[in-house]
């Protein structure tokens, strides 16, 4: 029973945080009732890729912004791209923002299920990874290797290869999928289509935190649809912003503790990912996704961060119908293979737009939320000046702001379970470390 | 018919963990044999597992193994102390030491050698170190000499 009574001392270091990306820890310290250090530190690497960028031409960086981060590559390619069509006043095509889209949708799906089922179901099994759940939950494994396959090899048809894309260019696409890749993208989906009841089977037994923290919430909007690809920026606590004004909302800071710089805007923090955009745009999702959620326990607005991931799974459902939708009407309309870019235009393009001395912004929503990559750029079309600013950093102060507000409220736990409470909002918000090394560390067998 | 996959891991913007990439451009360009699958896997994790369903996978990555600058070692997952493994895995990479991991107790490994080469620098850059580029032309000759006895069947 001793347990029961609220902890006065406390102290929790978590120094390896397990199943995300790269170093991290985080520390509670409390004496006499009184929480002194509460937080989430996170070692970033240095903003290394805005030098690498500089006195390369737009027209080929985002290459070198897709190795950014292994999971969100397509983001980093299209927000890049974004960047640069913002430069040079070019409008895409219907046709090509479509295939962005799906490509959008493809990296969301993929993520969003991997978090899901390989990241919070250990919580809710009690186990500490996917590993032990080899043994105990072994389809919920073999459905996850088998939805994450789907994915990938929809990414490898629409984008050439899936972990870094290599069709999507400047101005459209280097190659467009025929009718054959057509049919056999939409015989995934329909596959994918036909795992997502089972998955949704396995998320009803979720159980979250119940723990709720108002907060302003980030994301894209749009007039016509879910916001992934385009829109402007809008805010909970403001009125929305062209991308081009996202340094009106994103104030970055350094603060002592962490490595990484944190951002605010109105308040001390602000969230910015699924639960951002479900709690923003979830008057654009079908109705149907929304009795879903209703039936999961998540209504808009929802201030209970641990919900990020049902909001995931919502968006799960709603890229894999959007891409079911965008497949059928290329395969009943047919789709332009004329359309077709060269990864550089040609001097029979230079009538298309104009290399002038500027700026450019792209904004998308990634899976773990928004994300700018924004260039100044020569007449000559070469970036003299780059900047980049990810989810995870900007949803740090949030995270924070969570743990300094939940850990008091939960004092009647045991440490472990005020460690795994920690631990599990920390996973919901899936933070990722960019640009770390792939290093295989090998100790080998005596 | 392709029936051996040939992968190259890393992350070219940190100098010599991006070799195993630099390895695949190399080998991709002379374009021989015809069975092998030349695979650019940059910072794929999991992604790879579908890729061991060939007959034959060679993975080339830089791997911290503890030995001098250079050193290129070929093994197999078998040979990697699992009991250094940390259930840590994100859903950003799950590295290629959890994949293996995974594959393998699942049944999913047939025929799997990893090719390591211990890096000089992983510092931010796009270029690989001078030393390591010096070796490139070996290590490719190594990882031939690994898909070759195919010829033979």
């Amino acid at each position: 029973m001793a347990e029961q009574v609220k902890k006065k001392d406390l102290n929790i270091f978590v120094e390896y945080l397990t199943r995300v990306e790269g170093h991290g820890h985080i520390k509670i310290n409390m004496k006499d009732g009184k929480l002194e250090a509460c937080y989430l530190n996170v070692i970033e690497a240095p903003r290394f890729f805005e030098a690498m960028v500089r006195g390369r031409s737009m027209f080929e960086v985002q290459h070198i912004t897709s190795r950014i981060c292994g999971i969100c590559s397509t983001g980093h390619s299209l927000a890049s791209i974004k960047a640069t069509e913002d430069a040079i006043g070019f409008t895409p095509s219907v046709q090509t923002r479509k295939l962005r889209k799906l490509a959008l949708h493809y990296e969301t799906l993929d993520s969003h299920l991997l978090h899901v089922l390989f990241l919070v179901t250990p919580d809710v099994f009690g186990a500490e990874s996917v590993f032990p759940m080899i043994q105990t939950h072994k389809d919920v494994i073999l459905l996850a290797l088998k939805m994450k396959k789907a994915c990938s090899d929809l990414c490898d048809i629409l984008m050439g290869r899936h972990t870094h894309p290599i069709t999507l260019a400047v101005r459209g696409f280097t190659k467009i999928p025929g009718k054959k890749e057509l049919e056999k993208s939409r015989e995934l989906l329909g596959e994918l289509e036909k795992d997502l009841a089972i998955v949704l089977g396995v998320v009803k037994l979720i159980k979250l935190p119940e723990f709720e923290r108002e907060t302003e919430y980030i994301a894209l909007t749009h007039p016509d649809e879910y916001a992934f690809l385009d829109g402007n920026i809008a805010s909970t606590d403001a009125k929305e912003i062209a991308p081009r004004d996202y340094l009106s909302f994103v104030h970055e800071l350094n603060v002592e503790h962490s490595a990484s710089k944190h951002s605010k805007n109105k308040r001390n923090s602000y969230m910015t990912g699924a639960l951002a955009r479900f709690n923003i745009n979830h008057k654009k999702l079908p109705e149907k996704l929304l009795d879903i959620a209703k039936s999961l326990g998540l209504k808009a607005p929802c201030y209970n961060p641990f919900m990020n991931s049902i909001a995931q799974v919502i968006e799960t459902a709603y890229c894999l119908y959007d891409a079911i939708e965008i497949i059928d009407g290329f395969l009943k309309n047919g789709i332009d293979q004329s359309e077709a870019v060269a990864s550089w235009p040609s001097s029979l393009e230079k009538n298309k737009f104009t290399f002038k001395s500027g700026r450019g912004v792209g904004a998308v929503e990634v899976p773990r939320g928004i994300l700018f990559h924004d260039y100044t750029v020569n007449a000559e079309g070469i970036i003299e000046k780059a900047n980049c600013v990810i989810p995870t950093n900007q949803n740090l102060a949030n995270i924070d702001m969570d743990l300094q507000k939940m850990v008091p409220e939960i004092l009647h736990k045991t440490k472990e379970e005020i460690t795994l409470q920690a631990e599990m909002l920390v996973r919901a918000y899936d933070p990722c470390i960019s640009c770390s090394c792939h290093l295989l560390d090998v100790e080998f067998v005596d | 018919m392709q029936t051996t996959a040939v992968i190259g891991i890393g992350n070219i913007l940190r100098q010599d963990d991006g070799i195993g990439i630099r390895v695949i451009e190399f080998l991709e360009a002379i374009g021989i044999p015809s069975y092998v699958k030349w695979i650019q896997g940059d910072i794929a994790g999991l992604d790879l597992i579908k890729y061991f369903e060939y007959n034959r996978v060679v993975i080339v990555d830089a791997a911290k193994m503890g030995v001098s600058p250079g050193t290129v070692k070929i093994f197999t997952p078998k040979d990697i102390n699992s009991n250094g493994f940390k259930d840590a895995v994100s859903t950003h990479s799950i590295g290629l030491k959890e994949t293996l991991r995974l594959a393998g107790s699942l049944k999913k490994i047939k025929n799997v050698k990893i090719v390591g080469i211990e890096p000089y620098s992983i510092e931010f850059g796009l270029e690989i170190s001078e030393e390591l580029q010096e070796k490139i032309p070996d290590i490719c000759k190594q990882v031939i000499k690994l898909v070759l006895p195919e010829l033979k069947q």
